[in-house]
């Protein structure tokens, strides 16, 4: 038969550690959903191809495809492109496209840029290799710009891992000691009062 | 009798005015000329279509004259009138032999199809570079071109790339032409004004061997003029890579310490009859001063 005393001491324990279980779970779903890196790898591109100098004399022609027909020609804007942007991405290169068009537009996608030019022949992609960018009012070098903002991603991401496990190793030991310790201590109860 | 022939005579009408004259008495030639022409149209709109349409001759559209082209390398009637024809297996008749031979050899996606297509450098791809290496590593290996580039004390396919990667860079340059738009107080070092660096750059030499590796000499009054600044340049030439990024731009890659920072930089040349031409703009000057000079190869 269990004691008055004995009953308080079994809800105290039983509460705390649903508490505890609970802040733990917690800080488990937090650790994983939380960011791991502060920037992306496709970051460096996107401020890159945000700042390009899009003159003709800082357009350097890459290559061209041809395509007989409408229906290659869009296939090729899909697949070849994509072929091509991942060689220039290799190389921490801007692209540009080049597609004939009724007037001079640019746009700027997420990857590359897309212009269209009343000078390129119909039925061809121009490739264009982007030479520098602008920022805060500095002419620089795409691929030196990505480089660079590879290198110092790397070091924040690497600084902000280090503080991020710290930060979660500090609460988690604490509450994952607090949960175990008030487990036992139920377990035990639990089996004193089968006995 | 009489009637016999006023029936004919009336049918005879009937058809002319029902059918015209053009049905009962075809002209064969613009007919048959007429269905040639269609047929051709047809299959050159089928051929646009696919795969294999490409702008062979380069004039940036693709018409009848690529589709010609196309024929040579894959219609064997086509081919057999062409000046292509020849006996490539030596056995004294231009036959469908020799077309196979032809074929495998200059139209890449027919040989990547054939059983000769083989992982030739062994990079667990079958691409360009190998049919590549399957038309003239022979040649190259049995001639003095052959050499051991990637120092693994054996001459094999693998020096073969190396080869065809940098072969077209071999030589001994140097810069000329050398022009500044800038403001005149920026200088090279502490020494050097950018606006003065032609005549100094004139007198340096820049040598690639056959594993894309440069060589820079400068001379000593030259060291001396620029002081330590000259061995940036030689730390800069030592670490260059030059790779053809495409038909129509080549690169050289360096990076350099300067002050315990790495700076990658990068120049892109282009294509002139002497060699290259290249210009770079300083964008860490707030004027953004420009250089341009050429790199001649030395004859």
């Amino acid at each position: 038969m269990m004691t008055e005393e004995n009953k308080d001491i079994f809800e105290v324990l039983l509460t705390k550690s649903i508490i505890y279980g609970i802040i733990l779970l917690l800080i488990i779903v937090l650790a994983i959903i939380s960011p791991k890196r502060i920037f992306s790898r496709q970051r460096g591109y996107e401020i890159a191809t945000s700042m390009v100098i899009l003159s003709d004399e800082n357009l350097l022609l890459y290559d061209y495809d041809v395509y007989g027909t409408e229906e290659r020609f869009n296939q090729g804007l899909i697949l070849d492109v994509e072929e091509i942007n991942s060689s220039f991405k290799e190389r921490n290169e801007i692209l540009a496209i080049k597609v004939n068009g009724d007037i001079d537009n640019v746009e700027i996608r997420e990857e590359y840029i897309y212009i269209t030019s009343t000078e390129t022949p119909e039925l061809n992609i121009e490739y264009y290799l982007v030479k520098d960018m602008e920022f805060n009012d500095i002419n620089i070098p795409c691929r030196t710009f990505i480089m660079l903002f590879e290198d110092i991603s790397r070091v924040a991401n690497n600084i902000y891992l280090v503080l991020y496990l710290a930060f979660y190793l500090s609460i988690f030991s604490v509450f994952a000691v607090k949960m175990t310790r008030n487990t036992t201590y139920l377990i035990r109860k639990y089996k004193s009062k089968k006995v | 009798m009489y009637k016999k022939g006023l029936l004919l005579l009336l049918v005879i009408f009937v058809s002319f005015f029902l059918f015209g004259c053009e049905i009962v008495y075809p002209n064969n030639t613009t007919t048959q000329g007429e269905v040639a022409i269609t047929t051709i149209a047809s299959d050159l709109d089928l051929w646009k279509n696919s795969d294999e349409a490409f702008d062979y001759n380069g004039d940036r559209k693709i018409d009848q004259e690529d589709y010609d082209i196309y024929l040579l390398q894959n219609d064997y009637e086509f081919w057999k009138t062409s000046d292509e024809a020849l006996d490539y297996d030596n056995n004294h008749i231009i036959d469908e032999l020799d077309f196979e031979k032809y074929k495998l050899h200059t139209n890449y996606n027919y040989w990547k199809l054939s059983e000769e297509a083989i992982d030739l450098n062994g990079d667990a791809f079958i691409d360009e570079t190998d049919h590549e290496i399957y038309n003239n590593y022979d040649f190259w290996i049995n001639s003095d071109e052959a050499e051991d580039l990637n120092d693994d004390s054996t001459i094999d396919v693998s020096d073969y790339e190396v080869y065809i990667e940098y072969v077209e860079f071999v030589g001994t340059y140097y810069l000329t032409n050398y022009t500044y738009d800038g403001a005149e107080s920026h200088s090279f070092g502490e020494n050097v004004l950018f606006s003065d660096m032609g005549d100094y750059l004139s007198q340096i030499t820049v040598s690639v061997n056959g594993r894309g590796e440069f060589t820079v000499t400068i001379p000593d009054n030259i060291k001396t003029i620029f002081g330590d600044s000259h061995l940036i340049m030689i730390e800069a030439a030592n670490n260059m890579t030059i790779s053809r990024l495409s038909p129509f731009i080549v690169a050289i890659d360096t990076n350099v310490i300067m002050d315990g920072i790495e700076y990658n930089l990068t120049i892109y040349l282009d294509e002139t009859e002497a060699g290259y031409s290249a210009s770079y703009i300083m964008g860490f000057y707030y004027d953004e001063p420009e250089i341009t000079f050429d790199i001649v190869k030395a004859e």
